[in-house]
């Protein structure tokens, strides 16, 4: 019983090497060298990528921490929002998103193009075509509108935004 | 490819990954530098925020909430003397400052203040002007008689009923006064 255990084990062994050898077919040192270059050059682009969004926020912020204009930053992973000034936040708020059927342009910078009057269950605050903020509650979704991503916040907080920006007023949208 | 040619293939990929290398340096590095640019900037000082539209004061450091307050700010009603005067009672929007703070504050009565009562328009250094105990016991001054003050109307805390000035309730009053310096922000939207 032993005896045939033993023998057993070169068998494996070579059959081991084997399939080993027979993955490694093809495979030069200058194909595994190129294989871990390209590897290494798509992570580079992703980090500088990264690093440029990030940049651009910073720089952003940098310009507003000089101007006299109120900005809004919106994180999307914790879906919360903040309205600042200079350096100061002037509110923290939450929202909640509904995708349109664009998708949310993130790390991006928008400018308020608009700002729709009426009741407040019909008030929104318009970037463009890439973004719309309004009540939760909110009664108006425009036959365009509905291809727009929104932001929806609570009635005080939209309330607070709602006369606190203007038209031309910065939006970053991060991650 | 001939060995020669997968040689050249890598030794090409191998310069442009040592840019890419390089590129990624020097963006993290201008980004620590703006990133150290903007850390600079942020201090530590306290500063009053105040959202007119829902009639909320908060006392912020940072990123930290210290008092978040019901106050009351200016009624955005508008009334008209008969000589053409005018006045609109907003809050003053903007960026300000604690320009003086007070203890046992009096109110000298603005000319409107008269006008709104139908009451003829004592002259500039009429005693009557004064009025004390109606500002509640502290105010911190912000500039063209504009102030943070307390109220008798304490009721109406959380409403638009002031002249522009900023109303708060006894408790959070003495909490600002305690707290903020002359020169702290105060940013009104």
């Amino acid at each position: 019983m032993h005896r045939t255990e033993h023998s057993l084990i070169p068998v494996v062994i070579v059959i081991m090497l084997s399939i080993l050898l027979l993955g490694m077919q093809g495979k030069s040192p200058e194909d595994i060298e190129r294989q871990r270059l390209i590897e290494q050059q798509t992570k580079l682009s992703e980090r500088i990528a990264s690093l440029n969004h990030e940049q651009e926020f910073l720089l952003m912020q940098k310009a507003f921490y000089a101007s006299d204009s109120k900005y809004i930053l919106l994180d999307l992973p914790t879906r919360t929002g903040m309205l600042k000034f200079r350096n100061r936040v002037l509110r923290t708020f939450a929202f909640s998103t509904t995708a349109g059927k664009r998708p949310f342009s993130r790390n991006t910078i928008l400018k308020m193009t608009a700002k729709t009057d009426g009741n407040e269950r019909k008030r929104t605050l318009l970037f463009g075509d890439a973004l719309l903020i309004q009540p939760k509650r909110s009664s108006s979704v425009a036959g365009s509108d509905v291809r727009v991503p929104r932001i929806l916040v609570g009635s005080k907080d939209f309330a607070a935004l709602y006369y606190a920006v203007e038209q031309g007023t910065m939006l970053y949208v991060g991650k | 490819m001939s060995a020669l040619e997968q040689s050249l293939a890598i030794e090409e990929l191998r310069t442009k990954v040592a840019a890419l290398e390089q590129e990624a340096a020097s963006l993290e590095e201008q980004n620590q530098g703006l990133r150290r640019m903007l850390k600079e900037q942020d201090d530590d000082e306290v500063y009053i925020v105040v959202d007119t539209e829902n009639n909320r004061l908060t006392l912020r450091q940072g990123d930290t909430v210290l008092l978040n307050a019901v106050v009351g700010t200016g009624s955005r009603q508008f009334i008209e003397e008969e000589t053409g005067r005018n006045w609109f009672f907003e809050s003053p929007m903007g960026s300000l400052t604690v320009l003086g703070k007070e203890r046992n504050p009096v109110w000298i009565r603005p000319d409107w203040s008269y006008v709104e009562e139908n009451m003829p328009v004592p002259a500039e250094n009429d005693p009557d002007r004064i009025v004390r105990e109606v500002l509640g016991k502290y105010a911190l001054i912000l500039g063209n008689g504009y102030k943070i003050h307390g109220t008798k109307y304490t009721d109406l805390l959380g409403t638009h009923f002031t002249h522009g000035c900023v109303s708060v309730g006894d408790k959070d009053l003495e909490v600002l006064y305690r707290t903020v310096k002359i020169g702290t922000k105060v940013y009104i939207y």
